[in-house]
């Protein structure tokens, strides 16, 4: 098989969707709080704890729908505790999110030994994927029913809620003072509003987006739980926010483009060709992406250029 | 002076708040919490050996904790550090493996192209920032990525051992090895080496113009250009060193630990030098002390785990809290010194205005 | 008792750490009359109007609007309690439009749950026609200017049904003719039922204006007085406790005075491909104040920046000393220049470094007070005490952190490091902004003293009252260019207003730069 036709065959582009959504929702609850004013760069810690919780309350409950809400709810949690620490202690934003990070994934291992006993992984034959979606109405085409049949719901969804954000943040009230939180929170309270609350609300959904995106990787992408198994996701989730300045709309090209990447990097592995470089791809192209487009950063409020 | 005790204070409530947490969760398990956390003490340092091992732990800790102190101590906010440990581990496993030297010019170069490799890294984002803006809070997080996915590569291609099972290098030559200073253990001639960089550190921000400058640019970076001082010149060289010293990590971990480099060497001591060097205030000569507090709790909670049902894991919980509860060291030491002094005014104040009314 | 007064505040005191903002402050304030606050910087006006809009909980006092009790826990209770403020750092979203800010918090929503950005735009043109508050509702706040985003802030107060409507130093920034229209805002406001209460330091303004006073000083109230039976000089004096004259120290002029800064032709573009300077040319002579008025904005920063080097210029010559420095370093051009920057606690010195070490900055790679590489503490030593005892700096040791002095003496650090520096040259821009009445005189004595030294002294002030204070020759920068070099001692206030604002033109300067 040629390399090419191994990137651009219909297996990819369905692995790409299939690998969107952990990014995706990661993606969306980071923009969420970026444009609050709060930025989390504990992602992917929030993501490990909606994994770990989701695969728990699916095997206690043997249901994949109370599995999703029990990841969410843990995982809305521990992101009150950062909105706690960020809000109302003011601690450093960026510290906190590094903590969250750490508390994510020494949380998850430690309840993983603590709860089962096991280390690295942990998988019952009771836990209930999430279910896939099919449209008969494409069956007679390969191509599309290749690449669009046989996804997990929550593909679906997480696509319809990048539209849904994007009406949020920019056509309705809570949105508008989500972004004015961000811009001056200082203008957005002497207009009346309570910034904490609005602050409050943008950390819950910002959970349950994260919490959901943690649930999907593991009993819907995979249907066991792995130790760390976000492995980076919350990363490139942060890399395609930086990438796409925070739009919903454009976080949703950002992160095609990367689980595109990330689906060709384990197909390379598959056939034994090192897939690193593929890997390395959304960080790589973050940093140099952040490098060409911040150059207006240079200059400060004023305008000002040092020479 | 009131102002270090407050910030002394609350370093240490945070620690303490996070064992308490970390006791919560040791009693959920069914465990006792004293007997767990004698038990990680006794692991850390019962015996000889345990100290030793402690120590050899603290090593590489010390070194990110300094790489950490001295990025933010000039205002940029390093995050890359593990990252930086990682290019400066390959560099000094490299040279060790491949350069046929005699030992005591082998173990120098070696030392001193992982700090530079290290520090050529952490100027990567620190000229991204001054070129064009860049956020080093992002750049420095997706550097680590791509220098752990660099160095795996590495490992498991070009430069795996023949038949070894999983990614890592050849040995090291016997010549590139540090000392070690303890015989049966780890604990090496890095250690030295550590702290005697803590204490050029600490006299370089205190005694120096360079350091001196330094600090200004970090603390009030447009204050400091005003005053005609090469900002910019200076976040590279403090990213160099900051980069180069997390490098030594990486060496330290090579030629004393490891004497090879495995692939994903480092169990993020490159995000421990962030605990360590924010709980330490940045001040490079206390970075010691919580550098062996954190290599301790890394080495004891192996014997925890062996003593009482409790996974080792714990040790990441109760870090991940302390730096959660860190945090919030600024506002929360100002607020309680804000809330003594004023207890004390509004005590004057209600003894002078019986009539008052109380609004809160 | 209490019915009469539309805002009767009682017995406040707030508390910072050990700083009493307000001490047992009383506030009266009538319906439908234009109440002043006056006080010098940090008497706690702030504070206390803060307070009254929720933003700050007091720590003791009663609160009485319309003669009913109230807690005003939230700035959302004070709307709700009709009152509004406007503060003197405008609180508007840059990012946003004007319609936008003034309905934040009260966006007009359709059936769906969505912002309806018609009935926004049409409530805002409605309520400006309303007031008689021009606004262009479409427009982007950051691309207005200062008149019309304080005037976006008032539409903001008065759309909420703000009958009580609270200014923080309304006219700090405006232009003489936007302070006149302003005015008449406010009397006809007053007109319409409204209660107005004016932060404010300037005496005339509150003598032009004011039905009632109310004066503070360091946190305490000294008494309401009705305008038309009180006189400034009252005013001031209950202000500053005494009554102090004027501090001056005349020029010692010398023959053949060199030039020491010598601008030519200096032009600067703008990150927006504008022109921010065209072709300045000024001299500042040995022994002179030369002083640059104009409204802000009009590219006195830029001058600045340039002179000192922050900012890459497009033609022209900086020369000082006779030596070009255009294309020098910032470190190499502060060995002519001193340089006290407008923000000083910002930009002047650095909060958590210590005493010594923000008097020392700047010097501290000079000469005796390095020792190689290292810093020569001995030295040093000696340098901090001598300035600390010269500027009467108030501080426990040196090793204190510039934090824990007061405003007053941050600023001392500023300007004594900045004199005590061997430069014939000083640049030094709004040297009394938000500085208290005691130090202001400080500083312009210590600036007469430096220029009768021989010191050349460029001066950027928008204070009128301290242009004609201290300047030996006024220019006047209208955008980006002199257009005018006057005398002041020939010339009026209102005369220099109409050159700021453009209204009038030395005809021979414009010629000349070549326009």
């Amino acid at each position: 098989m040629s390399s090419f036709s191994i990137i651009f065959s219909p297996e990819i582009l369905a692995a790409t969707l299939r690998s969107m959504p952990p990014i995706l929702l990661a993606g969306l609850a980071g923009i969420m709080t970026k444009r609050a004013g709060i930025e989390n760069i504990g992602l992917e810690g929030l993501m490990l704890i909606g994994c770990f919780s989701g695969y728990t309350v699916n095997y206690l409950t043997e249901s994949w729908i109370l599995g999703i809400l029990g990841g969410m709810i843990a995982t809305t949690l521990i992101a009150l505790v950062f909105g706690f620490f960020v809000i109302v202690l003011r601690s450093n934003k960026i510290i906190a999110g590094v903590a969250i990070n750490s508390l994510g994934a020494g949380l998850s291992t430690y309840l993983l030994r603590m709860m089962f006993g096991v280390k690295g992984s942990f998988y019952d034959p009771r836990v209930q994927a999430i279910p896939r979606a099919s449209f008969s109405g494409l069956k007679s085409i390969p191509l599309l029913d290749t690449i669009i049949n046989n996804q997990s719901i929550i593909v679906w969804i997480s696509i319809i809620l990048a539209l849904i954000i994007n009406l949020i943040l920019f056509y309705t009230r809570f949105g508008t003072y989500v972004r004015a939180a961000g811009e001056d929170e200082e203008a957005l309270a002497t207009s009346g509003i309570n910034v904490k609350k609005i602050r409050f609300i943008t950390i819950i959904f910002h959970g349950m987006l994260c919490g959901l995106g943690g649930a999907y990787l593991s009993t819907g992408y995979l249907t066991q739980f792995i130790e760390n198994m976000s492995a980076g996701r919350g990363f490139i989730a942060m890399a395609a926010i930086a990438f796409s300045g925070a739009q919903p709309l454009r976080i949703l090209g950002a992160t095609g483009l990367f689980a595109f990447v990330e689906s060709i990097a384990y197909r390379l592995q598959s056939i034994n060709v090192p897939s690193y470089f593929a890997l390395m791809t959304p960080y790589v192209v973050t940093v140099i992406t952040l490098a060409i487009t911040s150059h207006k950063g240079i200059k400060d409020k004023k305008g000002r250029r040092l020479v | 002076m009131k102002q270090r005790q407050v910030v002394v204070f609350v370093s240490l409530l945070a620690f303490v708040l996070s064992l308490l947490v970390g006791g919560v969760l040791i009693l959920i398990n069914g465990d006792n919490p004293i007997v767990a956390y004698a038990s990680l003490l006794k692991g850390a340092f019962s015996t000889k050996d345990n100290v030793a091992n402690t120590l050899a732990t603290s090593t590489q800790l010390i070194f990110t904790g300094l790489s950490v102190a001295v990025a933010f101590k000039n205002g940029f906010a390093n995050i890359g550090a593990e990252g930086q440990l990682y290019v400066g581990a390959m560099a000094a496993a490299i040279i060790g493996i491949f350069f046929p030297l005699p030992g005591f010019m082998l173990l120098p170069l070696a030392l001193i192209m992982s700090f530079a490799i290290g520090g050529l890294y952490g100027m990567i984002p620190a000229i991204l920032k001054i070129k064009t803006g860049t956020n080093e809070v992002v750049t420095t997080l997706m550097l680590n990525y791509v220098a752990i996915l660099f160095t795996s590569y590495l490992v498991n291609y070009p430069l795996k051992a023949p038949g070894a099972p999983i990614g890592m290098t050849n040995n090291v030559q016997a010549g590139a090895k540090l000392p070690v200073l303890y015989h049966g253990t780890r604990f090496n001639a890095g250690f030295l080496i550590a702290v005697l960089a803590a204490i050029l550190v600490y006299f370089y921000f205190k005694n120096t113009v360079k350091g001196y400058e330094m600090r200004l640019s970090g603390q009030n970076s447009e204050f400091a250009s005003y005053l005609g001082i090469n900002v910019d010149n200076n976040i590279i060289l403090s990213m160099f060193i900051s980069g180069g010293l997390a490098g030594l990590g990486g060496a330290a971990l090579v030629l004393g630990i490891q004497y090879r480099f495995v692939q994903g060497i480092s169990p993020g001591y490159g995000f421990d030098g962030l605990t360590i060097g924010l709980m330490a205030n940045f001040n490079a000569l206390a970075v010691i002390p919580f550098a062996i507090l954190f290599g301790a709790m890394r080495s004891g909670s192996l014997t925890m785990e062996l003593l009482t049902n409790i996974p080792s894991e714990l040790s990441s919980v109760i870090q991940a809290l302390v730096i959660l509860f860190m945090s919030s060291e600024n506002s929360v030491t100002k607020y309680i010194k804000d809330l003594l002094e004023k207890r004390e005014s509004i005590k004057k104040q209600k003894m002078k205005m019986k009539g008052g009314v109380d609004h809160v | 008792m209490t019915d009469n007064y539309v805002v009767d505040m009682e017995n406040i005191c707030k508390y910072y750490g050990n700083v009493r903002a307000n001490d047992q402050v009383n506030l009266k304030v009538k319906k439908g009359e234009i109440h002043a606050i006056v006080g010098e910087n940090g008497a706690g006006k702030t504070t206390l109007m803060n307070i009254l809009y929720g933003l700050v909980q007091p720590d003791f006092g009663r609160i009485a609007i319309d003669g009913k009790e109230v807690i005003i826990s939230s700035p959302r209770k004070a709307i709700e309690l009709g009152i509004g403020m406007v503060h003197q750092h405008f609180k508007l979203i840059e990012d946003f439009t004007v319609a936008e800010n003034i309905c934040l918090g009260n966006e007009p929503v359709d059936k769906r749950g969505l912002i309806d950005k018609n009935k926004m735009i049409s409530f805002v043109t409605e309520i400006s026609k309303q007031f008689g508050l021009k606004v262009e509702p479409k427009k982007k706040v950051s691309s207005l200017s200062i008149g019309l985003l304080q005037r976006v802030e008032i539409l903001k107060s008065l759309s909420r049904g703000a009958d009580i409507l609270i200014l923080d130093e309304p006219t700090a920034v405006l232009t003489p003719m936007e302070c006149e229209e302003l005015f008449e805002t406010f009397k006809k406001m007053r007109e319409q039922g409204k209660t107005i209460i004016i932060i404010t330091h300037k005496l005339n303004e509150v003598m032009a204006i004011s039905d009632n006073i109310t004066i503070l000083s360091k946190g305490k109230t000294k008494g309401t007085l009705v305008t038309s039976e009180t006189s400034a000089d009252e005013i001031a004096s209950k202000m500053m406790g005494e009554n102090m004259g004027k501090p001056y120290l005349e020029r010692i002029h010398k023959e053949n005075s060199k030039p020491l800064l010598e601008i030519k032709d200096l032009s600067v573009i703008g990150e927006d491909n504008l022109e921010k300077l065209r072709k300045v040319t000024l001299t500042v002579k040995e022994g002179e104040i030369l002083t640059i008025a104009g409204v802000e904005g009009s590219g006195q920063t830029e001058l600045v920046e340039s002179i000192l080097g922050f900012r890459k210029i497009a033609s022209g010559t900086i020369n000082a000393e006779g030596i070009n420095i255009a294309d020098k370093s910032v470190k190499d051009r502060r060995n002519y220049c001193s340089f006290v920057p407008e923000d000083r606690i910002k930009t002047g010195l650095s909060v958590n470094a210590t005493v010594g070490e923000n008097i020392i900055g700047g010097y501290h790679s000079k000469g005796n007070f390095r020792k190689g590489m290292f810093m020569n503490f001995p030295t040093i030593n000696k340098k901090v005490h001598e300035t600390i005892d010269r500027y009467q700096i108030k501080t426990a040791s040196q090793y204190m952190s510039a934090q824990s002095l007061s405003g007053g003496n941050q600023q001392k650090i500023v300007v004594g490091r900045e004199l005590e520096q061997p430069n014939k040259i000083l640049v030094i821009a709004q040297p009394t902004r938000g500085v208290d009445i005691g130090s202001s005189r400080f500083i312009h004595t210590q600036l007469m003293s430096k220029r009768n030294e021989g010191v050349g002294i460029l001066l950027i002030s928008t204070d009128l009252d301290e242009v004609f204070l201290l300047s030996d020759r006024i220019a006047v920068m209208f955008e980006g260019k002199i257009v005018a070099f006057l005398n002041p001692k020939e010339v009026t206030h209102r005369e220099v207003g109409l050159y700021m604002t453009g209204a009038k033109v030395q005809e021979e300067l414009i010629r000349e730069g070549g326009n």
